[in-house]
C-alpha cells in the first residue's frame, strides 16, 4: 500500500516542481521540465496498479497539458521528432493500458484467484506424475520382472502419460480461460498476463516435457497390438490440441518477451546481434514441434513394423511396407496376385486377416493418423473377396427346415384319408340292370 | 568572325560565372533551443543533436586565460536566425558570436555583457535576436552587440 502513495507524492511533488517560475525560467529549463515530467508520469503510469492511483494520475496529466499547450510550439520544435501532442498521446495511451490491466486484476481477481490455485494444482500434481513416470521407467528398463507384471507396468507407465498430457491441456486452459476465446480479440495486456502465468507454471517445457516422454516411452517398451489404440489416440489427441494451441502459445510468450525487453530498455541490444537466431518465443515451440515429429515418427515404425511381423510370422510374403499407403498398396496387390493364380488364400485370409489383423489391429488401424475406416474397410473388403465359398452351416440349417416343411406339407395333403364317395357315384352298372 | 568567337565565348563564361555564384536568400539557421554541452578533457564539444563538434580551447584561453579551464564545465549554445553562434557559460564575462566558415569558427565578436561574470546564464532564441537571461538580467543580442535591456 506504500508504494502506490510513493508513487503518487513523487508525481505530485515532480509536476508542481515543473511549473514555470514566471518569465525567468529559461526555454532549455521549461523543455527540460517537460521532459523529466513526462518520464516520470509516464514511469509511474506504467507501474501502477490501483485505479485511484491511476485517476490521480490522469488528473496529473491534464495538469502537464493545460500548462505546456502555451508552448506547444516550442516544444515541437524543441523535443524534434517528438511533439508536445505525441507525447500527452503517449501518456493519456499509457494510463489507457494500465487501467485496462488494473480494471482487469480487480474485477476479476476472484475468479483469477481460484484459477490460479486450480493452475497450482495441476502443476504439482504434474510433478507428482513426473516422478511416478522416471520410477516406472526405472523399472521397466531393469526388466527383471515377469511377462505380466512388465504388461502391468507398461500399462500404468501408459496411463501416467496419458494423464499428463490431459493435464497439461487442462493447465493450458485454465490459463487460457479468463481471456476471450477468440485469440485476435485478446488485446496486449492480456498476452502479458497469459505469458507471465505460462511461464510460472512453466508450460512450453512441460509441454516439451511431455512430448519427449512419450517417444521415449515407444523406444523402451515393446508394445501389443492393441496397446496401439490408445497409443495412436493419446498421439492424435495431442498434435490436435498443440496444433490448435501452438499460435496462441508462441503469440503470448512473444508478447511477454516483448514486454520482458521493452521494461529492460534496449542498452543490452546490440545491433545485428543474434540476426540469425530464432526469436526466443519461438525456440520452445520448435522443439516441441521437432519431438511431436520423432514422436509419430516412432509410432509409425513400430505399428508398421508390428503389422508386418503378422505377415512374415505366418510365411506369408508380401511387399514391404512402412506407412499407411505402402501397406493398402502392398495387401491389394497381394489379393489380385492371388486372385490370378489361384493359390490357397486361407493362411492369408483367415490366420492373418481375420484372426490378427482385423482381430487385433483394427482398432488402431482405422484410426485417422493410421489408416482410416473407409479405408481399413475398402481393404477388408477385398481381402473377403479372396475367401473361397465355403457351404455356410446357416443356409443349411435354411435349407434342412424347408424341405422339412415341404415333406409335411407333402404328407398332409398327399396322404390324408380320402373323404366317402357319394351313393351316387359308389352305385355299379350291374345295379342298374 | 573573330569577333562573334569573342562574344560567344564571353557569353558563356559570364553564364558560368553567374551559377558558381548563385545565393539562396531567406535561410534561417534560428535553433529553437539551446544547446546545453559539457567539455570533454581534449576540450571539445559534442552536439549530437545538431552534429557539431569543435574545441573550446580558444575561447577558454580568451575568457580565462586559460585554455584548460572550460574542462568539465557546461558551455550553452545557440544559433541564431543568420547561421551566428552565440556562446557563453557561469563565469563568463563576455557572449562570444562564431561565424561559421570552411571547417572553421572564426570569432566574429565578443560582446560585454557582465564585468563581475554570469552566475547562471541562458540563452534563448527570441527572433530576430538571441536573449540571455542571467538572475533577473535580461538582454537581447544581435551578432555585434546589445540591442535591448542593459548589462
Amino acid at each position: 500500500m506504500k508504494a502506490p502513495i510513493l508513487v503518487f507524492l513523487l508525481s505530485l511533488a515532480l509536476v508542481g516542481s515543473t511549473i514555470p517560475a514566471g518569465a525567468q525560467q529559461s526555454d532549455y529549463q521549461m523543455k527540460t521540465a517537460f521532459e523529466e515530467t513526462y518520464k516520470s508520469l509516464f514511469a509511474a503510469l506504467e507501474s501502477s496498479t490501483i485505479i485511484a492511483t491511476l485517476d490521480s494520475l490522469r488528473a496529473k496529466v491534464d495538469t502537464l497539458e493545460a500548462q505546456y499547450a502555451p508552448h506547444a510550439d516550442f516544444l515541437d520544435k524543441a523535443i524534434y521528432p517528438e511533439s508536445f501532442a505525441e507525447r500527452i498521446s503517449s501518456l493519456r495511451m499509457m494510463h489507457s493500458i494500465t487501467y485496462d490491466r488494473a480494471y482487469l486484476i480487480q474485477t476479476q481477481g476472484v475468479k483469477i484467484e481460484e484459477l490460479e490455485t486450480k493452475i497450482l494444482f495441476l502443476t504439482s500434481k504434474l510433478d507428482t506424475l513426473t516422478s511416478q513416470r522416471n520410477r516406472l521407467l526405472a523399472e521397466l528398463q531393469e526388466a527383471k520382472k515377469s511377462n505380466t507384471q512388465l504388461r502391468d507396468l507398461v500399462r500404468r507407465l501408459e496411463t501416467n502419460l496419458a494423464a499428463k498430457d490431459r493435464l497439461i491441456f487442462a493447465l493450458v486452459d485454465s490459463i487460457f480461460l479468463p481471456y476471450a476465446r477468440d485469440s485476435g480479440a485478446v488485446t496486449d495486456l492480456q498476452r502479458e498476463a497469459i505469458s507471465r502465468k505460462l511461464e510460472k507454471a512453466n508450460v512450453l517445457m512441460r509441454i516439451e516435457e511431455v512430448a519427449g516422454e512419450n517417444a521415449r516411452f515407444l523406444t523402451v517398451t515393446q508394445l501389443q497390438p492393441r496397446d496401439y489404440t490408445s497409443v495412436v489416440e493419446q498421439y492424435q489427441q495431442f498434435a490436435g490440441r498443440w496444433k490448435g494451441l501452438r499460435e496462441k502459445l508462441v503469440a503470448a510468450v512473444l508478447a511477454g518477451s516483448r514486454y520482458s525487453t521493452v521494461a529492460a530498455g534496449a542498452k543490452t541490444a546490440k545491433p545485428g546481434s543474434g540476426a540469425a537466431l530464432p526469436a526466443p518465443s519461438e525456440q520452445p515451440a520448435a522443439r516441441v514441434d521437432s519431438l511431436l515429429g520423432l514422436w509419430g515418427g516412432r509410432l509409425q515404425t513400430m505399428f508398421w513394423q508390428g503389422v508386418s511381423k503378422e505377415f512374415t510370422d505366418k510365411g506369408v510374403i508380401v511387399d514391404a511396407f512402412n506407412d499407411a499407403p505402402s501397406f493398402s498398396a502392398s495387401v491389394r496387390k497381394y489379393v489380385a496376385s492371388a486372385k490370378a493364380s489361384g493359390q490357397d488364400p486361407s493362411v492369408f485370409v483367415n490366420d492373418i486377416w481375420k484372426a490378427r489383423i482385423d482381430k487385433e489391429w483394427r482398432e488402431a488401424l482405422v484410426k485417422p493418423a493410421m489408416l482410416g475406416q473407409a479405408e481399413y474397410a475398402a481393404i477388408d473388403r477385398e481381402v473377403s473377396q479372396l475367401q473361397t465359398p465355403t457351404l455356410n452351416t446357416r443356409y443349411v440349417v435354411y435349407g434342412l427346415i424347408v424341405l422339412l416343411l415341404a415333406m409335411l406339407g407333402w404328407w398332409f395333403f398327399a396322404r390324408r384319408p380320402k373323404a366317402p364317395e357319394s351313393p351316387v357315384s359308389k352305385s355299379s352298372p350291374t345295379q342298374k340292370n | 568572325m573573330r569577333s562573334v568567337l569573342g562574344t560567344l565565348a564571353c557569353v558563356a563564361a559570364s553564364v558560368v560565372l553567374s551559377a558558381c555564384g548563385t545565393t539562396i536568400d531567406g535561410v534561417r539557421y534560428a535553433w529553437p533551443v539551446e544547446s546545453v554541452l559539457t567539455v570533454g578533457t581534449n576540450n571539445l564539444v559534442e552536439d549530437g543533436r545538431h552534429a557539431l563538434i569543435f574545441s573550446v580551447g580558444v575561447i577558454a584561453e580568451k575568457e580565462f586565460s586559460d585554455s584548460t579551464s572550460l574542462r568539465g564545465k557546461e558551455i550553452r549554445l545557440l544559433r541564431d536566425s543568420e547561421g551566428f553562434y552565440f556562446l557563453t557559460g557561469k563565469r563568463f564575462k563576455n557572449v562570444y558570436v562564431l561565424s561559421p566558415g570552411t571547417g572553421t569558427l572564426r570569432v566574429h565578436s565578443q560582446i560585454e555583457v557582465a564585468p563581475r561574470g554570469l552566475e547562471d546564464p541562458a540563452l534563448n532564441q527570441r527572433l530576430p535576436y538571441i536573449e540571455l537571461m542571467d538572475g533577473k538580467m535580461i538582454v537581447r543580442l544581435n551578432k555585434d552587440d546589445i540591442v535591448e535591456g542593459k548589462k
